[in-house]
């Protein structure tokens, strides 16, 4: 597949602090990027460096074949940003502000205001036009910063944490208006919201300690903890002392996890659980739940320390 | 050019919203300079040439526009270099910090100009004929020149300060240094000899010289004009290289 943006070990370092330290990685064209880690990993610093926003201190950035660092304007008219924060402008309203930052991509004044006018009506968002953002609620703030960031077409999407703080009924709008555009443009998505990642996403980058630690379909991330299975034992009563001393002595068994009545752990080998059941049966059991790993169970292992 | 297009058109939709603001304010200053300066200094300064409230009235043109330009002008550098404010998304664009800078800079002698013009009828209204059309324009020259220069420090001063605290202390000095040491206020020729001599040699005090000399229907002296253009542009460009270290970074 063409590769609609191609970043070369890029670093920002702010205030001595590294954010971003080496990272480099290939994004194909009309393909969803999904990007999670934990706060403060650098997602949001990511997308902005990719916005033109911020400028990174190392590497090289290439869009469409556009080096960032000398064609920042031309790169910077292929994205459309949404922000996590809330940054629409309180002097204009929710109209006006879709539609300057159209009139800032080079639509027209016209263009621009029918387009945002069309955009409010596909989001059921009609009766706000005219509304300023500060009374509405957070989260139709952020389906209209949402419709700003497509408001000029863009090739590339950058969405940071983009259905956070929104109802189900508008999310919905936006994963569906994400689904008309998934094959003519290349969306990159930060967001810690794992089942929609699981559910949206072409590729699946883990970003730890400023660099991308997993990278993948979700299939071949999850491919990459080799069977590797959750099991959760759950207890009538608060686990005894007695009874965890009696599973650590399980060395094969990962990241046993103590929660009230709960044991969570991780295993590769049947046999383990097997085990871990047989004495569990002596401390008053009442169900048990296993499942294959998850990407938030990859995501958790992966920044607590790895599976191994 | 798009950016200023842009720009000015956010300005008329703000101005839709807040015109009863702005306009009091335009109206407010000058009045307000009038009645608590200009007036108790109008018992006190008798000028060989006219009358001090005809004199005055451009300086407090001078002072006024001047204040609202460099006010625009700092403002609006301090939302840009706020990266949790809603002037992000000018960085976002695929504008370039020097055009956005030069449209952010029109914007800011836009509102220079039209306190000036808000002021100068209001002024007018108060002193019945201060000034012919002719003369009207000439001034414009003038303080167009003045607030070009303003402008430049404005977004200067804006690179250099980070608190709207420290802001506050630039805007007395700067109103201090126009009123008094400018001579908008006070004739230069009441200052000590050695002082006054000095003064006369700066830009700034020769184009609100110019401005009385006007009105008194003598010959502006233009050498002060060009210094004041030649002074702004080179702040301007200072300012370019401020802008572009620390915006997008």
């Amino acid at each position: 597949m063409e590769a609609s943006i191609t970043i070369k070990k890029i670093a920002k370092i702010i205030k001595g602090q590294t954010i971003l330290a080496d990272l480099s990685v290939g994004i194909e064209k009309g393909s969803s990027f999904v990007l999670i880690g934990e706060n403060g990993s650098g997602k949001s610093m990511f997308l902005k460096i990719l916005s033109g926003l911020v400028d990174k201190d190392f590497g090289s950035i290439y869009i469409k074949g556009m080096n960032s660092s000398t064609r920042g304007s031309e790169v910077r008219a292929l994205t459309g940003y949404m922000p996590q924060d809330i940054d629409l402008d309180p002097n204009i309203n929710v109209m006006q502000n879709i539609s300057l930052y159209g009139q800032l991509h080079g639509l027209n004044k016209e263009q621009s205001d029918n387009r945002a006018l069309n955009l409010l009506n596909d989001f059921n968002l009609e009766k706000n036009a005219y509304d300023f953002h500060s009374i509405l609620p957070k989260g139709k703030v952020r389906v209209i910063q949402f419709i700003r960031s497509i408001i000029h077409n863009p090739d590339i999407l950058l969405l940071d944490e983009p259905t956070k703080d929104i109802d189900p009924h508008f999310r919905k709008l936006i994963w569906k208006s994400l689904d008309k555009m998934q094959l003519k443009k290349t969306i990159i998505i930060a967001t810690q919201d794992f089942r929609e990642a699981e559910r949206y996403a072409d590729r699946i980058a883990i970003l730890h300690n400023g660099n991308i630690q997993m990278d993948g379909s979700l299939d071949k991330l999850i491919e990459s903890t080799k069977g590797l299975t959750r099991y959760r034992l759950f207890f009538k009563e608060n686990i005894s002392d007695d009874f965890i001393v009696k599973v650590k002595e399980f060395t094969r068994i990962i990241k046993a996890n103590v929660n009230g009545r709960e044991l969570e752990f991780y295993a590769k080998d049947r046999m383990e659980f097997f085990n871990v059941l047989k004495i569990s049966l002596d401390f008053q059991l009442s169900n048990i739940d296993t499942s294959f790993c998850s990407l938030q169970d990859l995501f958790i292992g992966l920044t607590d320390g790895g599976f191994e | 050019m798009i950016v200023i297009k842009t720009l000015l058109n956010r300005e008329l939709m703000i101005l839709k919203y807040q015109w009863l603001k702005i306009t009091s304010f335009l109206l407010i200053f000058p009045m307000l300079i009038f009645l608590c300066v200009v007036m108790p200094l109008y018992e006190i300064i008798s000028l060989p040439v006219m009358n001090y409230l005809h004199w005055s009235v451009p300086g407090i043109l001078t002072i006024c526009s001047s204040m609202i330009c460099f006010n625009y002008g700092v403002k609006n550098i301090f939302l840009l270099k706020d990266k949790n404010q809603h002037y992000q998304i000018f960085l976002k664009s695929p504008i370039s910090i020097n055009k956005l800078i030069l449209g952010f800079y029109c914007i800011s002698i836009k509102y220079g100009l039209l306190q000036f013009f808000v002021g100068s009828i209001l002024l007018n209204l108060i002193n019945q004929g201060v000034f012919s059309f002719y003369q009207f324009l000439l001034i414009t020259i003038q303080i167009l020149s003045f607030l070009l220069f303003v402008g430049s420090l404005s977004i200067l001063v804006g690179f250099q300060l980070s608190t709207y605290d420290s802001m506050q202390y630039v805007n007395i000095a700067l109103f201090l240094i126009i009123s008094f040491i400018f001579g908008a206020l006070l004739p230069i020729e009441l200052f000590p000899e050695e002082l006054s001599m000095y003064l006369k040699n700066i830009p700034l005090v020769i184009v609100v010289m110019n401005m009385q000399a006007i009105l008194h229907i003598s010959t502006p002296m233009y050498f002060g004009v060009l210094m004041c253009l030649i002074l702004a542009f080179f702040l301007f460009l200072v300012s370019l290289i401020f802008a572009n270290k620390k915006l997008r970074i």
